[in-house]
């Protein structure tokens, strides 16, 4: 009976772990390339025949200096390289905002103090998205060392857990932990700015800092609070710290900081309490602490803004006792030594500010309505989970400094109600620019002088090509001549205004239209720098245009007088353009205008038609595609966008109430976009015809080569519908074509967020092996994306796609989920430090010139968040309403300057980005992924896009019926792998409700033909784009793939296997254990 | 009624396994139904699983009283319904992963769902302590002799 009843109890048990182990064994495979990130395990190789005749990895190779002398790859020389470059991109785009009493540079031997908890803790990444992960170089080691400590210096993280109180609240409870777990790997020499820093103070700060945990990657929460340890807190860790100062008392230097991270914002009056501040970006009491103790014991104090946020610092820049600011946004993990090439002068600084510095970041319209919104009615009439949400983007085209250069032109002038209240924070009456601005956009200082001059006329090009494309260009020769003591570079920032006509169409009293940088110029040496400007960039997008063929609104050149210059930074570029139109400072201009430096331009329709901009650049006429995102289009009259014609009357007012009563409006909230047929007749759409096509002969076939179409014939919809469902980073593979199914993107611009290890192409004749001591480096090591833009450097950005493309050879990953590409709306937004600018056309410089460096290498540099990805708040599905010019003209100018990538066009070749990532938000209220205004008239037809076009993480999983209609390629499937099998089209969770209430299968759009097309040209974008890539290094016509029996794998099928047996071995030794009982 | 008397303290839990496996299954129901979002896709599958568990489990409590303790019908009824139970609680988790990765990363704000992730693992919760109690009453006389 005991047997018996042992026997019972262990046939359970094993059936039990049985089905425990073939259910976890099928989640294995299904995830199984995260499972081989997280373990660094290869589950799968690719195995190959190279020959001569057909040969491999030929086509994208790492440049010789990575390679050791046999064409392995040197992981010491990666990284000393990244090393290099992340030092030269922070030295290059500090920002120089405030020098008095020629407090910088620092001469090599100060003894310096740190200050800040911030000194010790830097920011050097996001809490979430950009990260900076690795061995980093801290500000003292760059001050002090000339070797790194690697193995002690390691970038920390942010993570949050909760603990319940006594009460039942819950209190959040933040710590950090190490980026990678260790290295043991390459430390580097390096050589160092050779100060001697205050070893007392790094003392106090790294004790206190096992107590406040910050990191060097912090996210934001609604409610912030920096923690700046209190004066009196120093004490307690040394109670004689004070007297350290005398020894170091050479200079002060306080670091600031305010983090920056995906997911969630600042919010207005989001700061905590206690903290004296009212806003989250303005210095708290303990800050100004720490700034009184500089100012107190040291007659130089430097403030380094370790921000990409704009934190308020007006009364820093007023304040005499603050000698020097300078801004050094996320410097990355190398960074800190270009911050100290430049405190201590072997840099001149270069950058000018990527974001406009105001008093009160509250001044800017944008502001009045940024946040939590949801429609008072959204209860009753919205069905869809993602969208009750909304922002109304009422300040129109006046975003950063458009909007503050702007109402101080039209203040100086007088016109347009300009000098009201309406709007003022800093402004004691009317609106004062001088009281509202502390340091515009563009601004920065320099340890020299430069001269400018116009080296001859600007040269204008008009041509008109037979379709009707326009190029259009006015090439600025500017001689710049350095007129100081010390080498430096600068940039050369050109801008421009367009003629205002009272009324009409909305303007930019200034705007960015193109830049350049010098090279480094010793004292007295000159260089002539061309600066091209599009003067598409100058049009403006006029809604109301009639286009004469039944259409309305294009861009438009309104015929008058166009003024462009140069200039340090977008205010001094409109004093030289409001110098040469007459004005002074009696006028009422802030700061002297140089009219020398300033260029007027009749434009009349016999220089330039007015409507030329109106066909694209790829041939396609222009006309409104997105007048649903404006929300009078629905109800009329209920939004004021602001316009310069009347800025009291139509400053923007706070729109959080709003009620749907449109059906349209509502109906597209409810996402109803797409009616499928199933009754189509789709006998003309080939599938599975036998044309003996494989995927490795297509590298370099042009888009429009019959190959392809022979390629696309041959897939099967099925395999089609899986290309086209998983879209990354693990890949579906297709039988017919032999492609196979491998993990192929990833995530950041900021290198690639991967292990040296955890190569995905582990049969490349470079990857790293698990041996090699630097296998735990990590390639996202660079500076934040505001600190790339305030470079202003065409080359240095290059060089960072370049260099992130080499990465991407090493990792084995042909495509890259970034750069973000959105613009900064407000200083709120918190992931501002993933994106450039708030200004479009440093933006789309900025991708353009990473996405086309990359290139160069074979990665497809995907920019995202395609589009009006404006605030982290509600940003699964929150509904941006705006006018369709702010959306041309804002974030749409970015993305199609990087995606026309007009500098790089040739008579031979349209050069162009080859992917994209869409935005969680809607234009209006239709689903960004459901547009197809968006995706195909203007993304793919407008700009010519030709490409793998991604979704979001599990974005909008309205599968068929919406995303793919609208031109969408596939959906980013973070996670998912193992298709056909573990994952298919019906297990897939994430598709399960579908809106029309279609369950989704292989046969689902079978009588679809509209469906079945746009997933044949969503194949035939993706594979194009992989066929230019790096990934085609991998390919011939031997490649398949082969599953590894890596331990887990071993180990699922054993616990299986041995479980399996015991169970029945259990179960007859039970039921003979009965037999003997009734023997007996 | 007679299935429930003379029972012993395992019998006794049979039953409270079974009755989790009920509430198992409509905490599924109602998990399932939170967000069309969040509807699991192969909900019907696993819905038939947790009924067949359910009947299987009260199997196990009946038989004994009738063809004795130990007997071959609920040894099979319990083996069925803890193989059926592990396949409900790997298949819901399987299909919640990537929603609970989002969740504590990219995600953390979604509060549709985060309901869906306490109501699936209460649902979780009592077919596993439904397997478990029927492994360890299936070691124990259910019924007295």
């Amino acid at each position: 009976m005991k047997t018996k009843k042992i026997m019972r109890g262990l046939s359970a048990l094993f059936a039990f772990l049985m089905c425990v182990s073939i259910i976890l064994g099928s989640i294995m495979e299904g995830y199984s390339t995260t499972i081989d990130s997280t373990l660094g395990t290869t589950s799968s190789v690719f195995t190959s025949e190279s020959t001569d005749d057909d040969p491999l990895y030929d086509k994208y190779v790492p440049d010789d200096e990575y390679l050791n002398d046999d064409g392995t790859g040197n992981s010491e020389a990666l990284i000393q390289a990244a090393i290099d470059l992340g030092r030269e991109e922070v030295a290059e785009s500090c920002v120089l905002l405030k020098n008095e009493n020629d407090a910088l540079p620092l001469s090599t031997g100060s003894n310096i103090t740190l200050l800040g908890i911030r000194s010790v803790a830097s920011l050097l990444g996001q809490g979430m998205g950009s990260y900076a992960k690795g061995p980093y170089i801290s500000l003292a080691q760059a001050l002090s060392e000339n070797q790194t400590d690697f193995a002690n210096t390691i970038a920390t993280i942010l993570g949050n857990s909760y603990t319940v109180n006594d009460d039942g609240t819950m209190t959040m409870v933040s710590t950090f932990t190490n980026t990678i777990d260790s290295w043991s790997g390459s430390e580097f020499e390096f050589d160092g700015a050779g100060m001697n820093v205050n070893p007392t103070m790094l003392e106090v700060y790294e004790t206190l800092n096992e107590t406040y945990q910050h990191a060097n990657n912090e996210k934001v929460t609604e409610i912030y609070d920096p923690q700046e340890p209190t004066i009196a807190e120093y004490a307690e860790v040394n109670s004689d710290y004070a007297s350290s100062f005398a020894t170091y008392g050479d200079a002060a230097i306080v670091v600031l900081g305010r983090p920056s991270a995906e997911s969630s914002d600042y919010t207005k009056g989001g700061v905590a309490e206690g903290t004296g501040a009212s806003e989250p970006l303005e210095l708290t009491d303990n800050e100004r602490a720490v700034l009184e103790l500089a100012k107190e014991n040291f007659d130089t104090v430097i403030v380094l803004l370790n921000t990409t946020n704009v934190m308020e610092i007006g009364d820093l820049a007023d304040d005499p006792e603050i000698d020097a600011i300078m801004w050094i946004g996320f410097p990355g993990c190398y960074g800190m030594l270009g911050v100290a090439d430049v405190l201590c002068g072997k840099v001149s600084p270069s950058g000018g500010l990527s974001d406009t510095y105001a008093t009160y970041n509250l001044s800017a319209p944008a502001t009045v309505n940024v946040g939590d919104y949801t429609y008072s009615n959204a209860e009753s009439v919205i069905t869809d989970d993602d969208s009750s949400n909304y922002v109304i983007e009422a300040e129109g085209i006046y975003v950063g400094y458009k909007y503050y250069e702007t109402r101080y032109y039209d203040s100086v002038l007088g016109v347009h109600n300009a000098d009201s209240t309406a709007g003022t924070y800093a402004s004691e009456g009317g609106w004062d620019y001088e009281a509202e601005m502390v340091y515009s956009f563009g601004y920065g200082l320099s340890y020299t002088t430069f001269d400018f001059e116009w080296d001859g006329e600007p040269e204008l090009y008009v041509s008109i090509a037979d379709d009707g494309t326009p190029t259009a260009t006015l090439t600025f020769n500017v001689k710049v001549t350095n007129t100081g003591d010390v080498a430096g570079k600068t940039s050369v920032q050109v801008y421009g205004q367009a003629p205002y006509i009272e009324g009409g169409v909305e303007k930019s009293a200034i705007q960015l239209l193109e830049y350049g940088k010098t090279d480094t110029l010793e004292p007295n040496e000159s260089e002539v720098v061309s600066v091209v400007v599009d003067l598409q960039n100058i049009a403006s997008y006029d809604e109301t245009y009639d286009n004469g063929d039944g259409t309305t609104g294009t861009y438009i050149l309104d015929p008058g007088t166009y003024y462009f210059a140069v200039g340090n930074g977008a205010h001094y570029a409109l004093n030289n353009i409001m110098a040469l139109q007459g004005y002074t400072e009696e006028d009422g201009m802030v700061g002297e205008g140089d009219a020398s430096m300033a260029y007027s331009l009749e434009i009349t329709e016999d220089v330039i038609s007015k409507t030329a901009f109106s066909i694209s650049k790829a041939g396609v006429a222009i006309s409104n595609q997105l007048d649903y995102a404006d929300w009078n289009y629905f109800q009329e009259g209920e939004v004021t966008y602001l316009s310069r014609s009347d800025w009291e009357a139509t400053y923007p007012v706070e729109y959080s109430d709003m009620t749907l009563t449109d059906d349209q409006l509502i109906s597209y909230l409810n996402g109803n976009y797409y009616t499928m047929s199933t009754t189509d007749d789709t006998s003309s759409i080939l599938w599975e015809q036998d044309n003996g096509v494989e995927f490795y002969q297509m590298y370099g076939v042009d888009y429009d080569d019959d190959l392809w179409t022979q390629l696309l014939d041959q897939i099967s919809l099925e395999e089609a519908m899986y290309l086209a469902t998983y879209g990354g980073p693990s890949i579906p593979g297709i039988d017919s074509i032999n492609m196979q199914e491998a993990y192929l993107t990833e995530n950041a611009a900021t290198g690639i967020a991967l292990a040296l290890s955890g190569s995905k192409d582990t049969s490349s004749p470079w990857a790293i092996s698990t041996d090699d001591p630097n296998s735990a480096w990590m390639g996202c090591v660079f500076a934040g994306a505001p600190n790339v833009a305030s470079s202003f450097s065409h080359d240095l950005q290059y060089e960072l796609g370049e260099y992130v493309g080499v990465e991407s050879l090493f990792f084995g990953i042909p495509v890259l989920w970034g750069p973000g590409l959105n613009t900064h709306r407000t200083a709120y937004n918190g992931r501002n430090g993933e994106y450039y600018s708030e200004d479009p056309i440093l933006t789309g410089n900025c991708g353009m010139e990473f996405a086309i460096g990359a290139l160069s290498n074979g990665l497809i540099a995907s920019p995202k968040h395609f589009a009006f990805n404006d605030q982290e708040t509600n940003r699964d599905g929150v509904a941006p309403y705006m006018t369709e010019q702010k959306a041309r003209e804002g974030d749409l100018r970015a993305f199609q300057i990087a995606f026309e990538a007009f500098k790089y066009d040739t008579e031979e070749e349209d050069v162009g980005m080859l992917g994209v990532m869409t935005s969680f938000s809607k234009i209006g209220p239709v689903e960004v992924t459901c547009s197809y205004n968006l995706i195909t008239n203007i993304l793919n037809g407008e700009w010519g896009f030709k490409g793998y076009c991604v979704t979001d993480i599990y974005d909008d999983m309205d599968l068929y019926t919406a995303v793919l209609a609208s031109g969408v390629t596939c959906y980013d499937t973070r996670g998912m792998s193992g298709f056909y099998g573990s994952v298919t089209l019906e297990n897939t969770s994430y598709f399960a409700g579908q809106v029309d209430g279609n369950t989704v299968s292989s046969s689902l759009i079978d009588g679809d033909a509209n469906l079945q097309e746009s997933v044949k040209q969503s194949v035939h974008q993706i594979l194009y784009a992989f066929s230019q890539s790096n990934l085609m290094n991998r390919y011939n016509s031997t490649t398949t793939i082969e599953q590894v029996m890596v331990w887990w794998r071993v180990a699922y099928y054993a616990a299986i296997g041995v479980s399996a047996v015991l169970m029945v071995v259990c179960f007859i030794a039970y039921l003979n254990a009965g037999k003997k009982k009734e023997v007996k | 009624m007679t299935a429930l008397k003379n029972r012993t303290v395992g019998g006794y839990l049979q039953v409270v396994a079974a009755i989790l496996g009920i509430a198992g299954l409509v905490l599924m129901i109602i998990n399932n139904n939170i967000s069309s979002s969040y509807s699991l896709s192969s909900f019907g599958l696993l819905a038939a699983g947790a009924v067949l568990g359910v009947v299987l489990s009260v199997v196990a409590v009946i038989t004994p009283t009738k063809l004795g303790d130990l007997d071959v019908v609920s040894t099979l009824s319990i083996m069925v319904t803890v193989g059926v139970y592990g396949l409900i609680i790997g298949q819901m988790a399987n299909e919640r992963i990537l929603m609970i990765s989002g969740l504590f990363s990219w995600n953390s704000q979604n509060s549709t769902a985060w309901s869906v992730f306490y109501m699936m693992i209460a649902s979780i919760v009592c077919f596993a302590v439904s397997a478990v109690l029927l492994i360890v009453t299936s070691f124990m006389k259910t019924v007295k002799e």
